[in-house]
């Protein structure tokens, strides 16, 4: 029964039905044959979203695309640029470390290429990066996004699996960081082999300080919110309420280009992004109680178990199924669906679930860059006005650093959990 | 009524925002925190996410994998989505009709500590999908939007 639920899921969602229905049509189906009570239906779904954790995915949602409306994005480009437009690369180095910037404050990727990636493909294609390289850049480092603290796919990781989400989050930093520096080595070796164009000179200190007091409250946002995380002030939830409240006030005080109507127009599309997310966590709670009933991950870790009780040899297997299931499924429906299978016998294996977490979305995260369903190579595609083709052969240097940095999350889980460690 | 409803959601947004806020002044500050304040938080997610989805479903915003659609001849993407609407119909109305009738049965439930209603909340799952079975019943000529950048 159990396979034959995955099965019809499967194929009604390949087929194009709305996540939503792909997963309740099952569970309903099941539910009737069964002669289970149908309140079991509205109760497990609304139920679902009774956790204090999940309201934080809102919240961050609505930050992200209130900063892109208060010229925050702008400043961060600008202060960027006069720290490492003199790197080799210039802009692709800028944007790389906006990325970065941008990260601690928003947790959607796709909120990054959509918001700062126009700014930054604009600029360099005006400074006379190739618009496929300045698309590549962007797609890239924008993977950074949602493992930097705060990340939205790392708060519903933590909800689905019942981890701390303080130390999920904490545990993305040093990741991030080590991609950051990755990707920047890479743009670059690839900037001096291809004589591309950068800063004349380093910036003075008066240049310095003056692009940094424009960005300095922007920059603070993310040392407010962790510091208040890691000193026990908040929770992540409350952590991204502060920090809509920080942003709207630096916005309406400082910045002053967000307008009532931009506020508005904000909390309408990001009420429906949540929703679309949320219904979603909502339709699979349902349909991980029904696989639990149908012993479905009991029968996975007895069947996986098999192969291998060594938790590397598992995490290496776990890396090729979430990097197959990010190309395949947007990333909130592999995390729903995937890991309430994947993750118990990783875990039984002695696999840290924190750890076990970053690797399950740093590998998701790389499935925005790859086709059939790469979210951020279509936006942009979109936006700097590239083919897939083209887009795709700019890509394939990024792929290494990317790589590597899998490879470094998986085989070195110290890194990973030194900063987890201090709350443990 | 689509106004009506935007307004209730942005409402219902702001006060999401701001009871974690004020909890955190309330206790970090003031030093006594508002007891209820979390259960209260998480009402407010159940009816934002629940209240919100028949505007969801009126911008074609639902999360769809649509490459295979795309790539079907005219007619066959017709029948698919025709069937997709079905589905979409039976579902949202289904459950919006169990909803109801759960609430019927636990009239007299509330939560722990604020006491708010049992029938709010399954009200909000009640509303979500009956509202969204109307928006596809009146939407059944559009197609479902392929690509829906909503993915985190």
């Amino acid at each position: 029964m159990g396979i034959a639920l995955i099965s019809l899921f499967l194929a009604l969602f390949i087929v194009g039905f709305p996540v939503v229905y792909a997963i309740l049509i099952p569970a309903i189906g099941y539910i009737l044959l069964e002669g289970l009570p149908l309140g079991l239906l509205t109760q497990r779904v609304t139920y679902a979203l009774d956790s204090f954790p999940l309201v934080a995915v809102p919240i961050f949602i609505f930050v992200g695309n209130l900063m892109n409306l208060a010229g925050v994005t702008d400043r961060i480009f600008r202060f960027a640029d006069t720290v490492v437009g003199r790197l080799p690369g210039g802009l692709a180095q800028v944007n790389i470390f906006s990325s970065l910037i941008f990260s601690g404050m928003s947790g959607a990727a796709l909120a990054d290429v959509g918001g700062l990636g126009r700014i930054e493909i604009d600029a360099m294609k005006k400074r006379g990066f190739s618009a496929p390289f300045a698309g590549a850049v962007t797609a890239a480092s924008a993977v950074v996004g949602p493992i930097f603290p705060p990340s939205i796919p790392l708060i519903v990781y933590g909800s689905v699996t019942s981890v701390s989400i303080i130390q999920l989050l904490l545990a993305g930093i040093v990741p991030a960081l080590v991609c950051i520096v990755l990707l920047m080595l890479t743009a670059a070796i690839i900037a001096i082999v291809t004589k591309m164009p950068r800063a004349e000179r380093w910036p003075t200190l008066r240049e310095l300080i003056s692009s940094l007091l424009p960005a300095l409250p922007a920059l603070f946002a993310p040392i407010l919110m962790i510091s208040g995380m890691l000193l026990g002030l908040f929770t992540p939830t409350e952590a991204a309420a502060v920090t809509v409240v920080y942003v709207l006030l630096i916005s309406s005080l400082i910045y002053r280009e967000l307008t009532w109507q931009h506020l508005w127009s904000a909390m309408l599309t990001k009420l429906r992004s949540t929703s679309a997310i949320l219904i979603i966590v909502a339709a699979a709670s349902l349909f991980g109680w029904i696989l639990a009933v149908e012993q479905i991950p009991q029968d996975f870790a007895r069947w996986i178990l098999q192969f291998a009780e060594n938790p590397i040899v598992l995490l290496v297997i776990a890396n090729l199924i979430f990097f197959c299931a990010g190309m395949f499924l947007d990333s909130t429906t592999a995390t729903l669906l995937v890991v309430p299978v994947i993750a118990p016998p990783l875990v039984l294996a002695g696999v840290d679930p924190v750890h076990l977490g970053i690797i399950v979305i740093f590998n998701l995260m790389f499935g925005l860059l790859t086709p059939p369903m790469g979210l951020s190579l279509f936006l942009v595609c979109d936006i700097a006005k590239v083919t897939l083709r083209q887009l795709l052969r700019a890509l394939l240097p990024f792929y290494l650093p990317l790589l590597l940095t899998l490879g470094i999350i998986t085989f070195a889980p110290d890194l990973v959990l030194w900063l987890p460690g201090f709350l443990r | 009524m689509r106004r009506l409803l935007e307004i209730l959601c942005v409402l219902l947004l702001g006060a999401l925002v701001t009871v974690p806020f004020i909890q955190v002044i309330a206790r970090d500050v003031f030093g006594s925190a508002i007891v209820g304040a979390e259960e209260l938080t998480r009402f407010l997610l159940i009816c934002t996410v629940f209240v919100a989805y028949p505007l969801v479903v009126n911008h074609g915003e639902n999360i769809v994998m649509g490459e295979l659609l795309d790539a079907l001849p005219r007619r066959a993407k017709r029948a698919v989505n025709v069937l997709i609407s079905i589905g979409a119909i039976a579902t949202c109305g289904f459950l919006g009709w169990v909803a109801v009738d759960n609430i019927s049965d636990n009239m007299r439930n509330t939560t722990p500590t604020l006491k708010i209603p049992f029938w709010i909340f399954m009200g909000a799952t009640a509303f979500g999908f009956a509202g969204a079975c109307v928006v596809h019943i009146l939407n059944i000529r559009r197609q479902p939007k392929a690509h829906t950048s909503v993915t985190l």
